[in-house]
């Protein structure tokens, strides 16, 4: 990793803490757009990670019943405090722990999901399946974008049947061509 | 004429109950080819997770049934899906950073369109049919995302790449779908406008890449 790349992931989980400390969503939500497609274009599975607790985070920010709570407090103040150890981690240039303290965040993030979220599907789940098909839309295949955001290739392929994304791209050929050149092509290899 | 598959297909026959229609289309189409990778994702994989489990039962039926062929893998297959990671992740260039753009199962299939001669890969997402067919569509794209001018595709490496898989077309589920309507394989219940109309929907909502715009223009036209 070069330095410059360093400082990157340092800038980033600065600006997470002080976005998180102003309660500021929109943001967090300008700074998760930049490092998903950081993480794209470089295939950095570390940033995509660190995509998916800036996701999570603007989510919960932006739900009064979560930041209201008083057990939120305590989840954020873990989070900040693993926030801070992961930019130390990170200047000892000891990636493994630094991942080790990226995954308690997300555990924490789990936790107070649990406790204090409205819905059966998990904030997690649900970060990691948008980001992932945001990938697809980048022009990632189904499966590097599956992979860098780590769900299965079906679950992105089901989710993405429901965006506009297929509706959104030039068709080159429609289906009527297309059948009409199977049907050529198989009489030709029956002559 | 050969068919080589990519898992995605499988999965929305599977998922829709019409994975029965293979063995009719084998009949009017020729062998129908899948790698160890995607028999791997399709299968293996899938039935140690309960919630693709009942799929991944179901297409191994089918395996066994030899409705499908699996390229069981060879020292040349590894060679060139080898060549076409290294030609299709280093096409396109992102602020003078090459772009990965697909992984090893794509690159398996898309090597073994040349190694078979075969005619078709079968695949409903995006990217890997784009690179086949509309390589400069998918420049478009990275383009109309990305948020730099400095992008940039390697026409050479992508001359190369077209060599290495052949003269091959690219088909979807729903054209599959509506070949099997066109040749009267489906059964009574999906010759009706309406019912055939539903029947694309549902595989355009497990992402196959099809506008509602191309299904109801081809359902207007029956």
């Amino acid at each position: 990793m070069t330095n410059i790349d360093q400082l990157k992931y340092i800038e980033i989980i600065s600006k997470i803490i002080d976005f998180i400390k102003q309660k500021n969503s929109q943001a967090l939500h300008d700074l998760e757009s930049i490092v998903l497609e950081i993480s794209i274009n470089n295939d950095n599975k570390d940033l995509s990670e660190i995509c998916v607790i800036i996701y999570a985070l603007r989510k919960i920010i932006s739900k009064k019943h979560f930041i209201n709570s008083d057990s939120w407090k305590e989840y954020e103040f873990e989070i900040l405090q693993n926030l801070d150890i992961s930019i130390n981690v990170f200047n000892e240039l000891d990636l493994s722990k630094f991942n080790n303290v990226i995954k308690n965040i997300q555990l924490i993030i789990e936790k107070s999901d649990k406790e204090l979220g409205r819905y059966i599907s998990r904030i997690l789940d649900d970060a990691r399946i948008k980001l992932a098909s945001t990938a697809y839309a980048y022009g990632l295949s189904a499966n590097q974008a599956a992979s860098l955001f780590s769900v299965s290739k079906e679950e992105l392929m089901n989710y993405i049947g429901i965006t506009k994304m297929p509706d959104e791209d030039e068709s080159f050929k429609n289906i009527s061509q297309r059948v009409h050149l199977l049907e050529v092509m198989s009489k030709n290899d029956n002559i | 004429m050969k068919i080589v598959f990519d898992s995605g297909v499988l999965i929305t026959f599977s998922e829709t109950c019409f994975l029965g229609l293979f063995e009719d289309l084998k009949k009017e189409l020729g062998e129908f080819i899948i790698t160890n990778s995607v028999l791997d994702e399709s299968v293996l994989r899938a039935k140690k997770i309960m919630r693709f489990k009942l799929s991944g039962i179901r297409i191994e039926e089918k395996i066994n049934f030899n409705v499908f062929n699996i390229f069981k893998g060879s020292k040349e297959l590894d060679e060139v899906t080898k060549k076409i990671l290294e030609l299709t992740n280093n096409m396109f260039y992102i602020n003078n950073r090459p772009l990965k753009i697909i992984q090893l199962g794509e690159a398996e299939c898309l090597a073994l369109l040349g190694l078979t001669n075969a005619n078709y890969l079968a695949v409903d997402e995006r990217t890997t049919r784009m690179l086949i067919e509309q390589p400069h569509g998918l420049l478009k794209i990275l383009k109309r995302k990305n948020n730099t001018n400095k992008i940039s595709f390697d026409e050479n490496k992508y001359i190369k790449f077209k060599e290495l898989i052949g003269n091959v077309n690219a088909i979807r589920s729903v054209d599959l779908l509506a070949f099997a309507y066109k040749k009267k394989l489906l059964k009574d219940l999906y010759l009706n406008k309406e019912n055939i109309k539903a029947s694309l929907y549902a595989f355009k909502f497990r992402g196959c890449s099809v506008s509602f715009e191309e299904i109801n223009e081809f359902v207007d036209n029956l």
